[in-house]
C-alpha cells in the first residue's frame, strides 16, 4: 500500500516536473480550458434532454369525453377574459395541419373572433387550401349537427385597392341568408412577409403617397401608420400569442402589432390536447395589464 | 553633555520629523485612497465587483464562454416600483436600486464579452404617470448623466459610447444638454456600447423612420422604391446596432411593452420572474445558457430572412429596370444585356442609399451638436 502511495507520488512528481518544463501555464490553461468545455457540453445536453423531455411529455390523449360546441362555451364561460384576437405562431419546424386546424376550432368554439396563424417559413400560406379542408373537417366533427353556430373565414393580407388578394372561402356550406344569425369569425393565414417586410412596403406606399399629395400642393397629413396597416390587416392588435415550439423567440411574427400582446408559449403543437389549450387561455385570463403606469 | 544633549535634540528632531513625514505621506496617501474609495465610479462599479466576484461566478463565466455569446443583450428592467413597494422604500429609492442594479449588470456583461447592451429606461407612456414620479425619473436621469460626465476618465478608459434613443425633444431642455454632452463626448468609443431608450417607443420610432424616409424621398435622394427593410433600419434610432440577440424582461410580464418591435423579431426573448433589483448574476447566467440553447434555430431562421431579402430586393430591381425599358419602349427580349441592367441599376439604388444615410446621418450629428449646452459648443468652436 505504503509502496504504490510512494510510486504514485514519484509519477505525480515526474509529471508535475514534466509540466513545469513544458511550460506549465500553457497546459494548464489547456487543462483548464478542456475542463470548461465538458462541463459546457454538459450542461448543453442537459439543456437539451430537458427540451426533449418536454415536447415528449404529452400522453396522447383522444377519445377522452366527447367535445361539443356546449362544452367549450361551458368553458369559455368560466374564463374571466377572453382575447378578442389571438395569434397562433406555429414554430415548431413540420407543421401538423390537423393540429392546427384543431387549435383554430376550439378557439373558434371559445368565441375568439380574430384568429391569426403564423409560421416563419409561410408553408401554411403556401399550403392554404390544406388548412381549410382540415379546418372544415375539425368543425364538422366537433360541431356536429349544430354546423350552422359560427363560420370560420380565411383571409389573407388585403393589396392597397382593398381587394382581397388571397383566396376568401367560406368554410361551412350554409346559405347567405342565415350568416346574420351566426358568428363570423375570421381566420388570418400569414407569414413572415406580413412582418417587417410588410412595414417597409407599407412605407413604400406613404412615401408615394406623400409625393403624389406634394405634387398636387395640398398639406402633408399627419402620418398613422396603424391606419395604413389597418387597411392591409384588418384586424384588431393580437391581445394573446400562443407560441408553439422550443425555440424563444417569435420569428418576425408580425411585429407592429404586438405592442401589448402577451406571449405564452407551449412546447409543440403535435397532438395538443384540449385540455392543454384550455390551461393555456386560463394563463392569459390570469394576467393583468398596466399599460405603463 | 551639551554635545551630546545637542545630538540627541538633534536626533530626536531628525526622528519626530521623520514621524511627520511618514505621518504626511500616510495622511496624503489615505487621503487619496479614500478620494478613490469616495470616487468609485457609479457607472462602472468596477472594483466592487471585482472585490465581490466570486471563484463560482468566474468559473462559471468561463464555461459559458465556451458557447456562442450575445453580442448585443438588451434589457427591459421592470419592477423597480413594485420592489419599492415590496420593501417599503419610496419609489423614487426603487428606481435607484435599479439603476445600481443597471451599472453591476453592465459589469456582468462587460466581464463576459457582450460588448452592447440596450435598456428600457423611459417609455414615451411613462409620461402618463404622476408628475411628482416623472419628475423623480427626470431628476434621477439628469443627476446620473452629469455622474456620467464628471466620469469622464472612466467611460474613455473603458472605452464607453454612451447613446441615448428616442425622441430627445419631449425630455426637459437642461436634461436634453446633459443627455447630448455625453453622446458627444463618447461618441468615437467603441469598445463597449450602452443605449438607453429614453422616451422611447417602437411604434413611435417605426412612425419616425416613416418620416425620414419620406422627407428623403421628397429630396429627391432616394426613390420610393429603394425602401427595403435595411433602409428602413438606417432610419430607426438604433440604427447603428446590430438586431439584439437577447432580450431580457423581468417581474414576470410576458409583452415586449412597445420595445424594439421590429428588432427583437429574431430575438430570443427570456421573461424572468423576479423584480429588476432582485435581479443577480445567476439569473443572468441563465439567461445566457438559455440563449446558447436557442443559438442555433434562432440564427437559421435570420439567415432565412436575411435570404428572402435579398430576393425581394433583386426582385424590386427587375421589376424597375423593366418599367424603365417599358418606358423606352423596349421589349426585355430585345435588350439583351438584362442582367447588366439589373446590376447596373442595383449598383445606382445602393449609391442612392449610401448618400440618403449620409445625409440622414449628417441632419442628425446637427441636431445633436444643436442640443449641446453652450459651454461644450462654444468648446467646439474655438478648437
Amino acid at each position: 500500500m505504503s509502496w504504490s502511495i510512494s510510486q504514485i507520488y514519484n509519477s505525480w512528481r515526474n509529471i508535475h516536473f514534466l509540466l513545469k518544463s513544458a511550460e506549465i501555464h500553457g497546459v494548464m490553461a489547456i487543462i483548464e480550458q478542456l475542463l470548461y468545455r465538458t462541463v459546457h457540453a454538459v450542461l448543453w445536453l442537459y439543456a437539451l434532454v430537458c427540451t426533449w423531455l418536454i415536447g415528449l411529455r404529452k400522453p396522447i390523449q383522444y377519445n377522452q369525453r366527447k367535445r361539443t360546441l356546449r362544452r367549450c362555451q361551458e368553458d369559455s364561460s368560466s374564463l374571466s377574459k377572453l382575447p378578442r384576437h389571438i395569434g397562433l405562431a406555429v414554430l415548431d419546424g413540420k407543421i401538423s395541419f390537423p393540429d392546427v386546424a384543431n387549435i383554430v376550432v376550439w378557439c373558434a368554439a371559445v368565441g375568439i373572433s380574430y384568429i391569426s396563424v403564423y409560421d416563419n417559413e409561410g408553408l401554411l400560406k403556401k399550403n392554404l387550401l390544406e388548412l381549410t379542408n382540415h379546418i372544415s373537417e375539425k368543425e364538422k366533427e366537433l360541431l356536429g349537427s349544430e354546423r350552422s353556430k359560427f363560420t370560420v373565414e380565411v383571409c389573407t393580407e388585403t393589396s392597397e385597392s382593398g381587394q382581397l388578394t388571397g383566396n376568401e372561402r367560406r368554410l361551412s356550406d350554409g346559405h347567405n341568408s342565415s350568416c346574420s344569425k351566426r358568428s363570423k369569425i375570421q381566420l388570418y393565414v400569414i407569414g413572415p412577409e406580413d412582418g417587417q417586410s410588410s412595414l417597409a412596403r407599407a412605407a413604400k406606399q406613404y412615401c408615394e403617397m406623400a409625393s403624389h399629395w406634394r405634387g398636387k400642393g395640398t398639406d402633408e397629413q399627419e402620418i398613422d401608420v396603424n391606419e395604413m396597416l389597418h387597411a392591409r390587416y384588418n384586424f384588431p392588435d393580437p391581445d394573446l400569442i400562443l407560441k408553439f415550439g422550443t425555440v424563444s423567440s417569435l420569428l418576425g411574427y408580425l411585429p407592429w402589432q404586438i405592442r401589448l400582446t402577451e406571449i405564452i408559449s407551449y412546447p409543440s403543437h403535435h397532438s395538443i390536447d384540449y385540455k392543454s389549450f384550455i390551461s393555456l387561455l386560463h394563463i392569459f385570463a390570469r394576467t393583468e395589464q398596466r399599460f405603463g403606469k | 553633555m551639551l554635545h551630546l544633549l545637542g545630538t540627541h535634540t538633534l536626533g530626536s528632531t531628525v526622528a519626530s520629523w521623520n514621524e511627520f513625514k511618514n505621518c504626511c505621506k500616510f495622511m496624503t496617501m489615505s487621503i487619496a485612497e479614500l478620494e478613490k474609495l469616495r470616487a468609485s465610479s457609479e457607472w462602472f462599479p468596477e472594483k466592487e465587483y471585482l472585490a465581490q466576484r466570486t471563484w463560482l461566478q468566474t468559473t462559471c463565466a468561463r464555461i459559458l464562454s465556451c458557447g456562442p455569446i450575445p453580442k448585443h443583450v438588451a434589457f427591459i428592467m421592470d419592477g423597480n416600483r413594485r420592489f419599492a413597494r415590496k420593501s417599503s422604500i419610496e419609489r423614487q429609492e426603487g428606481h435607484m436600486e435599479g439603476f445600481k442594479k443597471l451599472a453591476e449588470t453592465l459589469q456582468w456583461c462587460l466581464d463576459l464579452g457582450i460588448t452592447e447592451v440596450t435598456v428600457y429606461a423611459f417609455s414615451i407612456e411613462n409620461f402618463k404617470r404622476s408628475k411628482e414620479e416623472v419628475d423623480g425619473l427626470m431628476h434621477l436621469a439628469r443627476e446620473k448623466f452629469e455622474r456620467l460626465l464628471e466620469e469622464k476618465d472612466e467611460i474613455m478608459k473603458h472605452g464607453v459610447c454612451i447613446r441615448v434613443l428616442g425622441d430627445l425633444t419631449l425630455l426637459p431642455k437642461d436634461l436634453q444638454a446633459v443627455i447630448a454632452d455625453a453622446m458627444y463626448l463618447s461618441r468615437n468609443n467603441t469598445r463597449a456600447i450602452l443605449n438607453v431608450c429614453m422616451a422611447y417607443t417602437a411604434r413611435h420610432e417605426i412612425t419616425n423612420a416613416f418620416k425620414e424616409l419620406s422627407w428623403g424621398v421628397n429630396k429627391g435622394l432616394i426613390k420610393p422604391s429603394d425602401i427595403s427593410e435595411e433602409v428602413m433600419e438606417k432610419c430607426f434610432y438604433t440604427r447603428h446596432s446590430p438586431d439584439p440577440d437577447l432580450l431580457v424582461r423581468t417581474s414576470g410580464e410576458v409583452r415586449l411593452s412597445d420595445f424594439l418591435l421590429w428588432q427583437s423579431s429574431y430575438s430570443v426573448l427570456a421573461f424572468v420572474d423576479v423584480l429588476w433589483p432582485e435581479y443577480s448574476i445567476w439569473h443572468f447566467f441563465s439567461g445566457i445558457l438559455y440563449y446558447q440553447r436557442n443559438h442555433g434555430q434562432v440564427q437559421a431562421a435570420r439567415e432565412v430572412r436575411d435570404m428572402q431579402r435579398q430576393q425581394a430586393i433583386h426582385d424590386s430591381d427587375r421589376q424597375e429596370v423593366m418599367k424603365i425599358l417599358d418606358e423606352e419602349n423596349k421589349s426585355p427580349n430585345q435588350t439583351e444585356a438584362l442582367p447588366q441592367r439589373i446590376s447596373e441599376y442595383a449598383r445606382q439604388r445602393e449609391q442612392r442609399i449610401k448618400h440618403f444615410v449620409e445625409t440622414l446621418e449628417a441632419k442628425r450629428t446637427q441636431k445633436l451638436l444643436n442640443m449641446l449646452p453652450a459651454r461644450t459648443a462654444s468648446d467646439l468652436t474655438s478648437h
